[in-house]
C-alpha cells in the first residue's frame, strides 16, 4: 500500500461510504425493481434473486458504515473493491452476450441506464478510488479544517459523479434517436 | 495573514467547484429529459409484412396448453385481437407483461390478447409459469413471425372484429401499446401516419 497524505485517504473513504450508502438507500426504496434488475442480468437462477438482492444490500450497508469507522475502513475498502469488480464483471459479461438493452440498475438519479462499456470503465475508476481509501496515511496530524475540506471535496465529487452518470444514461437515448432519423 | 487568505480562497474555490458540478448535473439531466421528450410518442411502425387495412392472413395454430386458436379471419367471439410478439430473452417484453395483464382486464369486452413467440417449447412453458401468463393463449410459430416480418421485439399487431389489420408497431412501453388502440379508433395506421396527416392538414 502506498503512503499518501491523510486528507486524500479521508476523501476517498468518505466518497466510497457515500456511494454505498446512497446505493443501499435507492435499492431499498425500489426493492422490487432491484430484484427484477438482478433477474435481468441472467447470471443466476431467478429463484435466488431475492436472497442475492437482500445479501447485496446487507453487504453494501456493512461496507458503507464500516468505511466511516477508521479501525475497519481498510477492510471496507477491500470489500468495496471486490463488490465493484463483481459488478463490472456482471456488466462486462452481459455486454459480451450482446444484451445492452437491460437496465444497469446502478444509479440513484438516472431513471433508466442501459449497459455500456463506459460503466465498466466507471467501476474500474471506483475500484481505484477504494484502493486510495485503503492506502496508509502519512504521519501528518489532521486538523479540524481537514474534515471541512474533505466534506467539501466529497460534495464536489458527488455532484460530478452524478453528472457523469447522467451523461452515460443519456448516450443510448441519443443513439436511439439517431438510428430513428436514419430509418426515415 | 497569508495563511488565512489562502484558506479563504481555497474555501471559495471549493464552493465554486461544487456549484459548477451541480450545474453540470442539472444540464445533463435536462438533456436527458429532452431526449426522452422528443422520442416518438407512438409505436414505431415498420413497413414490412401485411399492410394496415389489409385482411390479415388466417393462421390455425395450437397453443402451448394444446388448445386450437385461430389468428385472422372473422372471429366467432366478435372481438378484436391483439397479437403480441414477445420472447423470454427480451427484457423490454418483461416490463410490458403487467401492462398486457391490465389491458386484458380493462378491455376484455372487445379485445382478446394472444401472445406469440417461437423457440424451445420447454423454455417457453417455464417462462409462462414464471410470469403467470396462463390466462393468455400462447402460440409458438416461426411462420407467424415471418409473415408479419417481426425483426424486433416486443411487436404488437391489432386485428379488428372483421379480421382486418388495423394497427401494428414496435411497442417499447405502455404508451406505444395504447397508441395502437388510438390509431385504430382514429382510423390511421400509426401515430407516425397521424402526425403526417396532421402536418399536411396544417400546411
Amino acid at each position: 500500500m502506498p503512503v499518501v497524505d491523510p486528507i486524500v485517504v479521508l476523501i476517498a473513504k468518505y466518497c466510497v461510504a457515500l456511494l454505498f450508502l446512497v446505493a443501499v438507500y435507492s435499492k431499498l426504496r425500489a426493492f422490487a425493481a432491484f430484484r427484477a434488475t438482478l433477474a435481468d442480468y441472467e447470471l443466476l437462477p431467478e429463484a435466488f434473486s431475492t436472497v442475492v438482492a437482500v445479501s447485496v444490500i446487507a453487504l453494501e450497508l456493512a461496507i458503507g458504515i464500516s468505511a466511516l469507522v477508521a479501525s475497519v475502513a481498510p477492510m471496507a475498502m477491500l470489500g468495496a473493491m471486490v463488490l465493484l469488480v463483481i459488478y463490472a464483471a456482471a456488466i462486462g459479461l452481459n455486454l459480451r452476450r450482446g444484451r445492452r438493452d437491460i437496465d444497469c440498475g446502478c444509479s440513484a438519479l438516472a431513471r433508466r441506464q442501459l449497459l455500456s462499456g463506459w460503466l465498466v470503465l466507471r467501476n474500474v475508476s471506483l475500484v481505484a478510488l477504494a484502493w486510495v481509501g485503503a492506502a496508509i496515511p502519512s504521519a501528518r496530524v489532521i486538523h479540524a479544517v481537514d474534515f471541512g475540506l474533505a466534506a467539501l471535496a466529497v460534495m464536489g465529487a458527488a455532484a460530478l459523479y452524478s453528472a457523469i452518470n447522467q451523461l452515460m444514461a443519456n448516450a443510448p437515448r441519443l443513439d436511439a434517436l439517431d438510428s430513428l432519423m436514419d430509418a426515415r | 495573514m497569508m495563511d488565512s487568505v489562502i484558506l479563504v480562497s481555497n474555501l471559495l474555490l471549493w464552493i465554486l467547484v461544487i456549484a459548477l458540478g451541480l450545474t453540470v448535473l442539472a444540464l445533463a439531466r435536462q438533456v436527458g429529459v429532452l431526449y426522452e421528450r422528443i422520442a416518438p410518442a407512438g409505436a414505431l411502425m415498420i413497413n414490412q409484412g401485411p399492410e394496415v387495412g389489409e385482411v390479415a392472413p388466417v393462421f390455425d395454430l395450437e397453443t402451448l396448453d394444446g388448445k386450437r386458436v385461430t389468428i385472422g379471419g372473422v372471429p366467432t367471439s366478435g372481438k378484436s385481437t391483439l397479437l403480441f410478439f414477445l420472447s423470454p430473452n427480451c427484457p423490454v417484453c418483461n416490463t410490458l407483461i403487467p401492462v398486457l395483464k391490465s389491458i386484458s382486464k380493462r378491455e376484455s369486452k372487445w379485445l382478446d390478447i394472444i401472445l406469440a413467440s417461437d423457440g424451445d417449447p420447454d423454455h417457453q412453458r417455464a417462462f409462462v409459469v414464471r410470469k403467470t401468463l396462463s390466462e393468455f393463449p400462447y402460440v409458438l410459430s416461426t411462420e407467424l413471425g415471418l409473415t408479419y416480418q417481426i425483426a424486433k421485439l416486443p411487436f404488437a399487431v391489432l386485428l379488428d372484429d372483421k379480421g382486418v389489420l388495423r394497427a401494428k408497431g414496435l411497442t417499447n412501453n405502455r404508451e406505444h401499446l395504447e397508441s395502437l388502440f388510438e390509431a385504430m379508433e382514429r382510423g390511421v395506421a400509426s401515430i407516425q401516419e397521424f402526425m403526417r396527416k396532421r402536418r399536411q392538414e396544417v400546411a
